[in-house]
């Protein structure tokens, strides 16, 4: 039984850290600068060792918070995961919008920003082709820009990215009912999405604040709880603002009229046509995720000609940061990924016009 | 001499975790069911309207003062951005094709080249040929140079009008 002078400071260190004061540093994994325009950014993870796998990945995360989700901690780093398995990886950091990307629309972010994002990691890695991981709205966006841009495109692992837009859940009856969410509205009256426009996500589980709170109290002696605990905090409460463009053609073209499963979206005129996506795709769902559940990712299971799908018993975050995600889920994915590596063949990059570069030898049919 | 029915100490500490468990299941049960409720939505839908509407002729009169004084808005620079974009997106569509037509050049040219690789192969075998050939013309001229010259020894030869003919042997 603890004195009261004991209790009296663990409730102000709980206060302390309740307070948002305290900060754990996240996304450490070292990386280099490949591309920058304006805000946009292609970074280039640091490897150790050289890159046994041939064909380089290139992640692309949602529009609605920092990708440091992807490398929050060193044992919790879908990065360090891929690096590890001998990956040349590429991350596109969307930085963070402001007035002037109001009419940047999934024409600007796909055609220009993707597809050059595509090409400067072809050329920086010297492969003809990447592989695209996508995670949550970046999947759905990576899977789209796969079924108008195929050349470039290995496979994809896409990570509780949303397809198919009806569901029971609270965020598909919220967001999927123009009454009750206008997007045009918001962006009429503030330009982009601002960030009290997704907080609509943390309602979500308004009650598992306080459980999380008390959590904390109880653990305050496990350091490696606390700093686990800080830095989910963090990255929750790194929001950012979303292009107004991109915001209501999304919510309006996916979450209201669910247009991607029946291949009615559009995109500067041409039609996104998931059946389009010729190379393997991996699509890994979180069986206890409550924003995008289930029955929202599995009908692209029937649409992809080559997919195969995984379930883990995870939510949305837990895919990327849980323990026991780095422990069982990722191996498979990655020992997925290994099989679709090039065996047979000559990987010829040519960098610049009229140049030909040979990367490497290695074994494997070429596709 | 000790007593076994020595009243205990409660646990405070117990208890008051049990009171505070409670609590706070009791306090999500009932934020669940207030978020998950019509009236909740409803009144969050009717106060992002009052203030979408509020920040909206906020904007509005913000972006007429700035036309007033004749100075762009930020509208206007966003619509230039996105047109710069759009200029962009031309560049990277010349560089895709330009990317393919020198993939379609470059393996073109590598047939060519193999071509006239195999022809150069043939000239150099010609070529070698035709120096066999030249070595045996010059045999065969250098032998009949030979033979001409043992005839020419048994002629006989012109001395200015004064043919004096040897005698044969």
């Amino acid at each position: 039984m603890k004195t009261p002078i004991e209790e009296a400071t663990r409730t102000y260190k709980w206060l302390g850290l309740m307070s948002g004061q305290s900060r754990v540093p996240i996304a450490q994994t070292a990386r280099t600068l490949v591309y920058s325009r304006d805000r946009i950014q292609l970074f280039k993870y640091v490897r150790e060792t050289p890159a046994t796998k041939p064909v380089p990945v290139l992640m692309i995360y949602s529009l609605i918070n920092r990708p440091t989700i992807l490398d929050l901690l060193p044992e919790r780093s879908v990065v360090q995961q891929f690096l590890a398995a001998g990956h040349e990886v590429y991350l596109l950091d969307w930085g963070v919008p402001d007035g002037l990307d109001r009419y940047a629309g999934l024409d600007i972010y796909l055609n220009l920003h993707v597809r050059t994002a595509v090409r400067k990691t072809c050329q920086d890695a010297g492969s003809e082709k990447v592989t695209l991981f996508g995670y949550c709205m970046g999947g759905t966006m990576a899977a789209m820009y796969a079924a108008l841009h195929p050349r470039r495109i290995h496979s994809m692992i896409l990570l509780g990215a949303p397809f198919s837009f009806r569901s029971e859940q609270l965020l598909y009856r919220w967001g999927g009912n123009p009454a009750t969410l206008d997007p045009d509205k918001i962006v009429d009256a503030c330009g982009n999405a601002p960030t009290w426009a997704f907080e609509g996500f943390t309602m979500l589980k308004l009650d598992q604040k306080a459980p999380r709170a008390v959590a904390l109290y109880d653990n305050l002696h496990r350091p490696e709880y606390v700093r686990s605990h800080l830095a989910m905090e963090q990255w929750i409460g790194e929001n950012i603002p979303m292009a107004g463009a991109v915001y209501s053609e999304f919510i309006k073209g996916c979450f209201q009229g669910n247009r991607l499963m029946d291949s009615t979206m559009y995109i500067a005129g041409r039609r996104v046509d998931l059946s389009a996506v010729k190379c393997p795709v991996l699509l890994v769902m979180g069986e206890a995720d409550h924003l995008v559940p289930p029955e929202t990712t599995s009908p692209a299971a029937e649409v992809f000609p080559q997919a195969t799908a995984i379930r883990f018993k995870s939510g949305h975050i837990g895919l990327s940061v849980s323990s026991a995600a780095h422990r069982k889920l990722w191996p498979d994915v990655l020992a997925w990924l290994a099989l679709q590596q090039p065996q047979i063949g000559l990987i010829v990059a040519r960098d610049t016009p009229g140049s030909v570069r040979r990367s490497c030898l290695c074994r494997g049919p070429l596709s | 001499m000790t007593s076994t029915n020595a009243p205990t100490m409660p646990d405070f500490e117990a208890a008051w975790k049990q009171w505070r468990d409670l609590s706070v299941e009791g306090w999500s049960k009932m934020a669940r069911q207030m978020v998950e409720g019509e009236m909740f939505t409803s009144a969050m839908g009717a106060s992002l309207d009052w203030y979408l509407t509020m920040h909206k002729g906020l904007r509005q009169g913000a972006a007429a003062y700035l036309e007033m004084l004749d100075m762009p808005t930020r509208d206007d620079l966003a619509r230039i951005a996105t047109q710069i974009g759009s200029a962009e997106m031309r560049v990277i569509d010349c560089e895709e094709r330009l990317d393919l037509l020198e993939a379609v050049k470059v393996d073109s040219l590598q047939v060519r080249v193999s071509e006239l690789e195999a022809r150069a192969a043939r000239i150099f075998e010609l070529e070698d040929e035709m120096a066999a050939r030249l070595a045996e013309i010059r045999e065969n001229q250098a032998r009949l140079d030979a033979a001409l010259a043992a005839v020419n020894q048994n002629v006989p030869t012109v001395n200015k009008g004064n043919i004096t003919r040897r005698k044969k042997s």
